[in-house]
């Protein structure tokens, strides 16, 4: 494979990565949401989990091919540590970022059963970060984004995250609303009483 | 009357045929992910020399993408002479001639009246 190739595959596998990122998130918005759907539970939970596999699959392609590419000269550092790249500093280190926040997120997902829910849960939030660092990373330093087709895949990108977020948000202000508020009696006081004694 | 197997089937049966459906879904993204891969690299390299040479006549106000000038600029060999010619102080010993001025005489005539 040579280094043309490398460039071409490197600048592929990072749009297809973006892609499969949004639909790993739109998915996990969406079952996160209980969204309607004629499968169990379970399986789009599993499909969620497996299609992030895929993604981050595309991803270490994507860095692969980057680092192996000796034309922008990224070495191995840069891919964890962001702002050590010569070529493009802060356009790679913001993919560096993103690469960060998905191994946090995939890593954390892989031992979830040994850690609490609730670090896990804020580890997970970290893949809403990692969607608009990808984007930036993409708009900044793709080349591709001057075509028309890349520029229709990430306004296709946007507008399924932002549609599923506006829809996460009005079920969550529908469920809200429709649970019924009921008037809490006073909890009793657990401080001791003092009985006086005469 | 035997009751349908499709409708209520047994819950092992079930889950595998979830689960078959799971792994088909996730075959199919993964080979859609690498058409795409192939599709979107054989699409890059076809427009990229067309779209290079447009924004190079035009580079002030669009970016150019570094890899494709480098990748279409022509390599002009540059040939070296391969012995350097060495000098000696001693070999190069240059004679100056020393200019050589004639004056001619004036003559000079001075008459008196």
């Amino acid at each position: 494979m040579s280094q043309i190739d490398l460039w071409y595959a490197s600048r592929a596998t990072g749009i297809v990565a973006l892609v499969l990122l949004t639909a790993t998130i739109v998915l996990g918005i969406l079952v996160a949401g209980r969204a309607p759907s004629a499968r169990p539970g379970f399986a789009r939970s599993e499909l969620h989990r497996r299609v992030s596999s895929v993604a981050v699959a595309f991803v270490a392609l994507h860095v692969l091919t980057a680092v192996l590419d000796s034309y922008a000269h990224i070495g191995w550092w840069a891919t964890v540590v962001p702002f050590t790249s010569s070529y493009h500093r802060a356009w790679v280190a913001l993919g560096t970022i993103g690469v960060d926040l998905l191994l946090a997120v995939a890593i954390s997902s892989a031992l979830r059963r040994r850690i609490p829910a609730r670090a896990w849960r804020a580890l997970h939030w970290l893949a809403y970060l990692s969607w608009p660092v990808a984007i930036s990373h993409t708009l900044g330093l793709g080349p591709d984004t001057r075509f028309s087709w890349a520029l229709v895949l990430v306004g296709g990108c946007s507008a399924a995250i932002a549609g599923a977020a506006l829809w996460r948000g009005a079920s969550t202000a529908r469920a809200r609303a429709a649970r019924p508020r009921t008037i809490q009696p006073p909890r009793p006081s657990l401080r001791p009483t003092k009985v006086a004694s005469s | 009357m035997k009751p349908s197997r499709n409708k209520h089937p047994h819950p092992a049966l079930a889950l595998a045929r979830v689960n078959r459906r799971l792994r088909l879904t996730t075959a199919a993204i993964a080979l859609a992910a690498l058409a795409g891969t192939a599709t979107i690299g054989a699409v890059a390299a076809a427009e990229l020399p067309g779209t290079a040479v447009a924004a190079a006549a035009r580079a002030a106000t669009t970016k150019t993408d570094e890899r494709a000038r480098a990748s279409t600029t022509v390599a002009v060999p540059v040939t070296e002479p391969s012995v350097a010619p060495t000098t000696t102080a001693a070999a190069t010993t240059t004679t100056t001639p020393a200019p050589t001025t004639t004056t001619a005489p004036a003559s000079t005539t001075s008459g008196a009246s």
